[in-house]
């Protein structure tokens, strides 16, 4: 099991060095960094010692050669933009970010679990196609309309949570998180709860349910027990799928509720005053969690699915 | 029988027929069809809009001109009042079906062909062409969606129209059918039937389009209905931060328009906008379940 693990790993490296490359080269050729970083009124010679500045003189081969080798080594320079060291930046917004998506999370899994099992007990009834229904309708409705309608009622009519903003610690600004979190359940409620329903009604057609009813198990034990441990697997591969991507957090709701996470500072970046060393160190974090996270799985479903092991 | 009845006939449309909600979700999207079809044939034309001459405004453009009436509230004349710039909300809302319709099918159609060939390939030939584009494909995966859609997004903001979304999204789009392809492609392979129209003599390319591809089609209507929907919902977002389309009215620019007029209390575009996309998208998702329902194999 280890040497699949290691193979995976290891035919993992090209991609690595491809994503990061284009990564760097086109985050430093064409996202206009020189101009993003001079006056309006700049001459050419400042030009020109800008450009000096940030490497970006010489053969094209070469220069982006010098970064992508640096890129690799996971050095990662200033950020152009918040004058601190990269991974500074990245630490210590991502974990900002975490402070909203990893509850999140948690949160919406285990809801939509629920909701997925109550909805595939009650298999076509009443109930089911209802929770369908509303499943299909929120999963309609745009992430940008659940903001603005919900931020506008509760922050803005209702004042029931602060609109905007953070604090400097974390205690602090636990106001600030509830709303979004809660704006961030509720869009992934409806595409989550409809897939681990087809998960539990996928598993409720398997012999061993009608086995165990025959020999006379009770309902709740069936469900909880039988029926939820076998679909487990596709339930935490989708938890852990969804992890690396939440240390860059959820950058609309960043946006909009002034939350200083990994996920705004991203869209600045990439936007606004062009940031290379940033966009290319948080996709480095992204691309390794991403793949560190893939071979995870992988090593995850051989322990909890034993007929994996024997390949 | 004639290939439309044999198609009327098949058990996939029969049951696709029977679901009534099926029906009303092919109902709406036939609408909204109707009005992308007569955004076109009226010329709509983003590069008229930017025009400075009053006398070659363009029929987009007198539609939705200026009515001097800014922020008119909802009324007879104007279902669901105006603008800031004074522009007939209802109209925009129209209006924009065009350019949702334009990027839903263009990269859906760009990310299902790029992902058929890729996928089609991997499967069937395997060995090395298999390694080649699965590597790839692996690539493309493991940029996270967001920062791909952006970076290339951003390469394009200095260009107007809706090239920089296309090949935006059909880049990051086509990994979805290709995987699936691949997979159905690799199952294909070894069913008898096509062992034995290769045994016959037939050659690997043409029993590849005769036989193997045709039986991929389902996922790959599947897919172009997601990726339909997946590319306007996207859209909305990319307008929204600024790096989607700019001449054309867009149900995201309207929607980050009225973001700031609902503080005020006005709130006719936001309506109006997010009820037209609401719709669509609820429809298609009705439709997409429908599709792949009635084109389960499984569910005999």
């Amino acid at each position: 099991m280890w040497s699949y693990a290691l193979k995976r790993i290891v035919a993992f490296i090209p991609v690595y060095i491809v994503v990061m490359g284009f990564i760097t080269y086109v985050s430093w050729e064409h996202m206009n960094v020189v101009d993003a970083h001079l006056d309006k009124n700049a001459q050419a010679q400042e030009r020109r010692e800008l450009e000096e500045q940030l490497g970006l003189t010489g053969s094209v081969f070469l220069r982006n050669a010098k970064k992508i080798w640096k890129t690799l080594r996971f050095q990662f320079g200033m950020s152009m933009t918040k004058n601190r060291p990269v991974k500074t930046v990245l630490w210590e917004r991502g974990i900002i970010s975490l402070t909203l998506t990893l509850p999140a999370l948690f949160l919406s899994t285990f809801i939509a679990v629920v909701i997925g099992l109550f909805a595939a007990y009650f298999r076509g009834q009443a109930v089911d196609r209802f929770i369908m229904m509303a499943a299909t309708v929120g999963m309609s409705v745009s992430f940008l309309v659940y903001i603005i309608v919900f931020q506008y009622l509760l922050t803005f009519k209702l004042e029931l949570f602060p609109t905007y903003g953070w604090n400097e610690t974390f205690l602090d600004s636990l106001s600030f998180l509830v709303l979004p979190i809660f704006i961030q359940v509720l869009v992934s409620l409806g595409y989550d709860s409809r897939f681990y329903r087809a998960v539990m009604v996928e598993e409720s057609t398997k012999d061993y349910i009608t086995t165990a009813y025959a020999k006379g198990v009770s309902q709740g034990k069936v469900i909880f027990v039988h029926m939820l441990r076998n679909a487990l697997i596709p339930i935490i591969t989708r938890f852990f799928i969804a992890m690396p991507f939440l240390f860059m957090g959820s950058f609309l709701l960043e946006m909009f509720f002034g939350i200083p996470g990994l996920g705004s500072t991203m869209i600045n970046a990439l936007t606004g005053k062009t940031d290379p060393p940033l966009i290319i160190g948080a996709t480095a974090v992204l691309c390794t969690g991403y793949l560190i996270f893939l071979v995870l799985t992988d090593i995850l479903y051989a322990v909890v699915d034993p007929r994996v092991r024997l390949e | 029988m004639s290939v439309l009845a044999k198609w009327r006939e098949s058990r996939a449309v029969r049951k696709f027929m029977r679901d009534k909600a099926a029906i009303a979700s092919l109902v709406v999207i036939g609408a909204y069809t109707l009005i992308f079809l007569w955004t076109v044939f009226t010329n709509l034309d983003a590069d008229h809009v930017n025009s400075k001459k009053p006398q070659e405004l363009s029929w987009l453009q007198q539609y939705t001109k200026d009515t001097g009436e800014a922020h008119a509230s909802p009324s007879g004349k104007y279902w669901l009042g105006t603008d800031r710039l004074g522009r007939d909300i209802t109209k925009r809302v129209l209006v924009s079906v065009n350019v949702a319709f334009k990027i839903g099918l263009v990269t859906a159609f760009i990310a299902c062909f790029i992902g058929l060939i890729m996928g089609g390939l991997a499967g069937y030939f395997g060995g090395w062409v298999d390694l080649v584009i699965t590597w790839i494909y692996s690539v493309f995966s493991s940029i996270p969606y967001i920062v791909l859609l952006l970076l290339i997004a951003a390469i394009f903001r200095e260009s107007d129209g809706l090239t920089g979304l296309y090949v935006a999204f059909g880049v990051s789009f086509w990994i979805g059918p290709a995987r699936v392809v691949r997979g159905e492609i690799m199952k294909l392979k070894e069913l008898e039937y096509v062992q034995a129209a290769i045994a016959m003599g037939n050659s690997r390319i043409v029993v590849l389009f005769k036989h193997v591809i045709p039986n991929t089609m389902h996922l790959i209507f599947v897919y172009f209905s997601l990726l339909f929907i997946g590319a306007i919902k996207s859209e909305v977002i990319l307008t929204f931060l600024g790096l989607g389309v700019k001449g054309m009215p867009s149900w995201g620019l309207m929607i980050s328009d009225a973001k700031a007029e609902i503080t005020s209390g006005i709130w006719g575009q936001m309506l109006g906008a997010s009820l037209a996309l609401f719709v669509l998208v609820y429809a298609f998702n009705i439709f997409t379940d429908a599709l792949q329902d009635a084109l389960d194999p499984k569910h005999q």
